[in-house]
């Protein structure tokens, strides 16, 4: 039973309800009614919101022949012995793997930076690890020359760029945002920062200006722009494979700078990062480059600020070839990201121990490789490496910043302190190459592996069976797949892509088959190039 | 036997390497305790079981497929966060317009039906300046202003318009944007809304427009069959396209990584 007292509420409820759906009619009926009254409060506009547009970034399109893809299968972890079949549609010549990437156009629109992940295919192999003899400890607090070890440690340089691009024909396309397509030229590698430089004949790119680096702080946001693949779903019944250029925002999380105030590194972190976000170029909110993300762990990024970026392409360019990168020889952690019980592992005691842990400053050694310039120099797992050409070492970036200064073969002071002595001591280490001068920390362990046995010095090739043979016009024998342009081997006339069948009249089954090769006498070897038999003689001392 | 031991000891084993060997003092203790011993066995047994299954390798358009997806389900979550994917409480809430609309209109009628009074109408030209009030007369309607255009907005005519029903709509000039209302007493009231925050549209990302190319090439994975040199021969599978960081080869080793770097 419902009360009086109930229904009267309801009503008046009800009452309510129709005043407010009348007061809205008013407002919302024609200005018939309501010109008669003022509006104050005048619906608002819509305002659309567009990104910027970031026109430097651009979509890289880098292409592998399947010489190339071979060398890299030669030069992986695989247990590689032979080649033994591939299918009708790979072609040696012939492209077989396209990367697709984003790329940085630097600010005279003719230079782009990008992260190539198959770089590598377009190097020299790395040199094989020649270890400097041990020599006999310097008296203590002395300052200590030494040099790191001699050849073969040092990087070749390559040939003027006319005479590599004829031999290795680097295929690399630009799309822009516009979707104008442009021809690049590779012009090296920077060992440093891992980046490649691409550059174009004429100023064809967006010029614009980088984001200022003082103005990046944590919280920023950020869009990471890279080319992504279009799904079957999204392109429909169109056949083949699509791409568009996608977008991830992030926020900056922290800003790492040097010593010297220089930006080092930007981390930033979204739950949407993937490892395809890696090459991708990250622009703040009006589309000015920060720079490029070289590292991702879990949600968060490593961006590599676009001032290092242009100074990598600065070496390359005036190089005009790929740069290896300066090497010591040590593996490390920054002492403030240690604990003291870490650090009295390694041989600190005590107060002194307790000391370092708290000023927070140098580079711990962790590993020496044995005959690097460190190990030459006598540097030890447990030293404290404090202050480089007396800057002081705060963290990782610092260390790196400062070594990047110096070039492979310049000298570098070092400060270091040790567990035993108190008292610091001065070394001048001249750094040499990367024997590894681009794949450096992977390589780093593998060191001590002997590389694959060359036939002839300045030639890779691989043992092909019967099947890929004939393919070739051969029977069997070593296929080519990479000679150094300024090589003995390339001189006398072998060639990419030939098949060495016999090397002093007798054929050739294995990749180790560097003993039928006399270093004092000339030797004869045959090779089928284009299905054509020719025979190449091999001067003595090669 | 002490607890912690055998829980070292279990540990190392767990983390040794096939065929690697054990520390000294594992071994040691494997002599001593013989329920490690069984646990060291039956991991080793394990290990080679493992170790004998063949390698599963994944398709060769793994990963294409896979960042395909990917891009989709991220282009899908844009457009639901921009607003041109509708929800269900996005659905409820045009519903309940709707309906509001709808009885309001109804409520109009039957007011009008009822009403014999005629409606003033108001209508007349706008005014020249963005932000300064100009008499206007009313009971001058004129032809231009009904139909949306002013004689003397003339040399602006995308500024402000009036519509056949005489209500006004402000529109965006560029830089100043002003919204205009008119009195009864004739006057017309600018008011500026630069002041004011607009709402904000983000615009979904053209799907097959012009920042969409093809590559030239199709999807085909090719095979490369490789001897290791000892009699037995295996078969790779090689994607033809990568994005990204992705290597043609997954094994092969990354390049350098500048950021993570350390070893100098």
């Amino acid at each position: 039973m419902i009360s009086v007292k109930r229904v009267r509420s309801l009503k008046a409820l009800m009452l309510g309800l129709v005043l407010c759906v009348s007061a809205t009619a008013q407002t919302l009926l024609p200005v018939s009614r309501t010109a008669e009254s003022q509006i104050t409060k005048p619906p608002r506009p819509v305002q659309v919101e567009t990104s910027a547009p970031a026109p430097q970034v651009v979509t890289i399109l880098h292409r592998l022949n399947g010489l190339k893809v071979i060398r890299l299968l030669l030069r992986g972890n695989e247990q590689f012995g032979a080649l033994a079949n591939i299918d009708e549609a790979f072609q040696l010549a012939g492209d077989v793997h396209t990367n697709v990437i984003a790329g940085l156009a630097l600010s005279d629109g003719q230079t782009i930076a990008a992260w190539l992940p198959e770089a590598e295919a377009e190097l020299p192999p790395p040199l094989p690890f020649a270890p400097a003899p041990p020599t006999a400890p310097a008296p203590p607090g002395s300052t200590r020359t030494k040099s790191g070890p001699a050849a073969p440690m040092a990087m070749p340089a390559l040939p003027p760029n006319t005479f590599q691009r004829s031999f290795t024909a680097v295929d690399v396309k630009i799309v822009t945002r516009d979707g104008r397509n442009l021809l690049g030229h590779y012009m090296g590698l920077d060992g440093l920062t891992g980046l490649s430089v691409i550059t174009l004949s004429t100023s064809n790119l967006a010029k614009s200006a980088d984001a200022i680096e003082d103005s990046i702080q944590a919280g920023q946001r950020v869009r990471l722009i890279g080319p992504e693949p279009v799904s079957q779903n999204e392109r429909g019944a169109k056949a083949g494979i699509y791409v568009r250029v996608g977008e991830t925002e992030a926020t900056v999380l922290d800003v790492t700078r040097t010593a010297t105030k220089t930006l080092a590194r930007v981390r930033i972190k979204s739950p949407k990062i993937t490892q395809a976000n890696i090459g991708a170029v990250a622009v703040n909110s009006s589309g000015e480059p920060l720079g490029i993300v070289n590292a991702i762990e879990g949600d968060q990024a490593s961006i590599l600020p676009v001032g290092l970026v242009r100074s990598a392409a600065r070496r390359v360019i005036a190089r005009q070839a790929s740069v290896p990168r300066p090497w010591l020889g040590v593996r490390g952690e920054p002492i403030g990201k240690l604990t003291l019980e870490r650090i009295l592992k390694v041989g600190w005691r005590g107060d002194r121990a307790r000391a370092l842990a708290e000023k927070r400053q140098g580079i711990l050694l962790t590993s020496v490789v044995p005959g690097s310039p460190a190990a030459a120099a006598e540097l030890k797992p447990g030293d404290v490496i404090l202050r480089v050409n007396d800057e002081m070492i705060q963290n990782a970036e610092d260390f790196s910043m400062f070594l990047q200064d110096a070039t492979p073969g310049s000298f570098v002071n070092f400060t270091v302190v040790r567990p035993g002595t108190a008292a610091l001591e001065a070394f001048k280490i001249k750094l040499a190459d990367s024997p590894e001068p681009f794949f450096g920390p992977i390589m780093f362990d593998a060191r001590t592996a002997a590389p694959p046995p060359m036939l002839v010095p300045g030639i890779e090739a691989i043992a092909i069976k019967p099947r890929v043979a004939a393919r070739l016009g051969a029977t069997g024998g070593l296929l080519i797949v990479y000679v150094q342009p300024n090589s003995v081997a390339f001189a006398a006339g072998l060639r990419l892509g030939d098949v060495i069948e016999s090397v002093n009249g007798e054929s050739i089954v294995t990749r180790s088959a560097s003993g039928l090769v006399n270093k004092n006498t000339s030797t004869t070897v045959v090779v089928v190039r284009n299905k054509k038999k020719l025979t190449i003689a091999l001067p003595a001392n090669q | 036997m002490n607890k912690t031991d055998c829980r070292n000891v279990r540990r190392e084993i767990e983390e040794a390497a096939t065929g690697e060997l054990l520390t000294t003092r594992v071994r040691e203790h494997l002599s001593r305790c013989a329920s490690c011993a069984t646990f060291g066995d039956e991991q080793q047994e394990l290990k080679n079981m493992v170790a004998g299954l063949g390698t599963v390798e994944a398709p060769a358009d793994f990963d294409f497929k896979l960042r395909a997806r990917l891009a989709a389900s991220r282009s899908a979550r844009r457009d639901v966060l921009s607003g041109n994917g509708f929800g269900i409480r996005s659905v409820a809430f045009a519903t309940l317009v709707l309906l509001l609309g709808f009885a309001v209109l109804m409520m109009d009628v039957r007011s009008r039906s009822t009403d014999s009074a005629p409606a003033a109408r108001a209508s007349g030209p706008a005014s020249e300046s963005n932000s300064r009030t100009a008499p206007v007369n009313e009971n001058k309607p004129s032809e231009e202003a009904r139909a949306g255009t002013s004689p003397t907005n003339s040399s602006n005519p995308s500024h402000v318009q009036t519509n056949p029903s005489g209500r006004q709509v402000a529109k965006s000039n560029g830089s100043s944007l002003s919204q205009f209302t008119v009195a009864r007493n004739g006057q017309v009231k600018a008011t500026d809304l630069s002041a004011s925050p607009a709402p904000v549209l983000r615009p979904t990302e053209t799907r097959m427009g012009s920042s969409v190319f093809p590559l030239g090439t199709s999807y085909q994975s090719l095979k490369v069959s490789v001897d290791d040199g000892r009699g037995s021969s295996r078969t790779i599978s090689l994607p033809t396209v990568s994005f990204g960081s992705s290597r043609v080869l997954a094994r092969n080793p990354a390049p350098v990584n500048a950021g993570l770097r350390d070893s100098w």
